[in-house]
């Protein structure tokens, strides 16, 4: 759903796959959790798809 | 004042939203997302019209079939909490502090997945405890990890998850599985998956994420300990009917009592479809026809007011 949103809104991103141990050894020292998606736009750190705040932080306005 | 609120869009509230629409009722959508619980789900098979659809795919044809609709609003991701019958009307007050007023509700809140309520369990959600397998599977590759739960649901999971963890524990509080015999049969014949019967789970162990789990295994009484570092919870559903159930009734389950012919709750007004009734058939195709069901209702009640 996040990645839809990102295509949806133009937005680029870079994608790690958590079966990849390097990755997420990098998802629980951001985000001290295994819950995923989580996304880190410039530090900051979101756990889930959360429409809202993925469009607040990336200046986008609700349709 | 809208003629139809409707709270959650699953299929029940998507159907209802398009057939109210098109009556061209002043209608309301108040939901967190759309696509109701099979939106996580890996593949569809069985929504009438289509082979094979993802979660994914189906939370969006929903979405996209309401928005081409005249005559309604959609609140998302907005989620009701408190309804309030003013003086024959409805007040829907949101967790954004919104409130909204209808002369008519329909409730298709769906349900939620259900917790076992043990020590440790809320603790490490997120942090080893996990409710979607589908989700979360990749995350515990090479890891052991137990699923709790042996119908459908948790043999699925067991599968999806054998197909990365080192090994899967799959748990039981009953005497044997319960789910249809040809998943049993995948499972049975997996050498990755532990079927452990009669075992009562009792806590979950760990520091900062999952260690283990403790359950009691009921053929000799004793305490056992399994070490895993993800459990997937995978024991069914119970319904989102406690914002609603001081307004109507509703049965030991948490089901909200419905009129099976017209969708109609025992209050006047409030008409309810989908997974959070006492529909005996939990489909998608079967929320979807309730919810039509309870719009055409709601439209002959609008007329007769």
């Amino acid at each position: 759903m996040a990645k839809e949103f990102f295509k949806h809104n133009s937005i680029s991103y870079e994608e790690k796959d958590v079966s990849d141990d390097t990755a997420r050894e990098e998802m629980i020292e951001k985000s001290n959790q295994l819950g995923v998606p989580v996304i880190d736009i410039d530090g900051k750190i979101i756990v889930g798809f959360d429409e809202g705040k993925l469009s607040e932080l990336l200046k986008i306005s609700s349709k | 004042m809208y003629d139809v609120i409707i709270i959650g869009g699953g299929p029940a509230g998507v159907a209802a939203g398009v057939y109210s629409a098109r009556k061209k009722l002043r209608t309301l959508i108040i939901t967190e997302s759309f696509g109701g619980q099979s939106a996580v789900a890996e593949s569809i098979e069985n929504w009438i019209g289509a082979k094979k659809i993802s979660g994914i795919e189906f939370a969006k044809i929903l979405e996209s079939h309401i928005k081409a609709q005249e005559n309604i609003e959609v609140k998302m991701p907005e989620s009701a909490f408190n309804i309030e019958n003013l003086s024959g009307n409805f007040k829907v007050t949101t967790d954004k502090n919104n409130s909204y007023q209808s002369k008519t509700l329909i409730i298709t809140s769906g349900g939620r997945r259900r917790h076992l309520n043990i020590p440790g369990e809320e603790k490490f959600e997120g942090k080893g405890v996990a409710y979607c397998s589908t989700c979360d599977a990749p995350v515990f590759k090479n890891k052991s990890v137990a699923v709790i739960g042996s119908g459908n649901a948790g043999l699925g999971a067991a599968i999806d998850l054998a197909q990365y963890s080192s090994k899967v524990y799959l748990l039981s509080n009953k005497n044997s599985l319960i789910g249809d015999i040809s998943i049993q049969e995948i499972v049975k014949n997996s050498d990755k998956i532990v079927i452990i019967t009669n075992a009562d789970v009792q806590e979950i162990i760990g520091n900062k994420f999952v260690s283990s789990l403790k359950y009691a295994d009921k053929n000799d009484n004793q305490i056992k300990e399994l070490n895993v570092e993800g459990i997937f919870v995978e024991i069914g559903s119970t319904p989102n009917s406690e914002f609603i159930k001081e307004l109507v009734n509703i049965n030991q389950k948490g089901e909200i009592i419905i009129d099976h012919k017209t969708g109609a709750t025992s209050h006047p007004g409030i008409f309810a479809a989908g997974f959070v009734t006492d529909e005996i058939y939990k489909q998608n195709n079967i929320c979807a026809g309730g919810g039509i069901i309870a719009a055409l209702s709601a439209y002959n009640y609008l007329l007769n007011l």
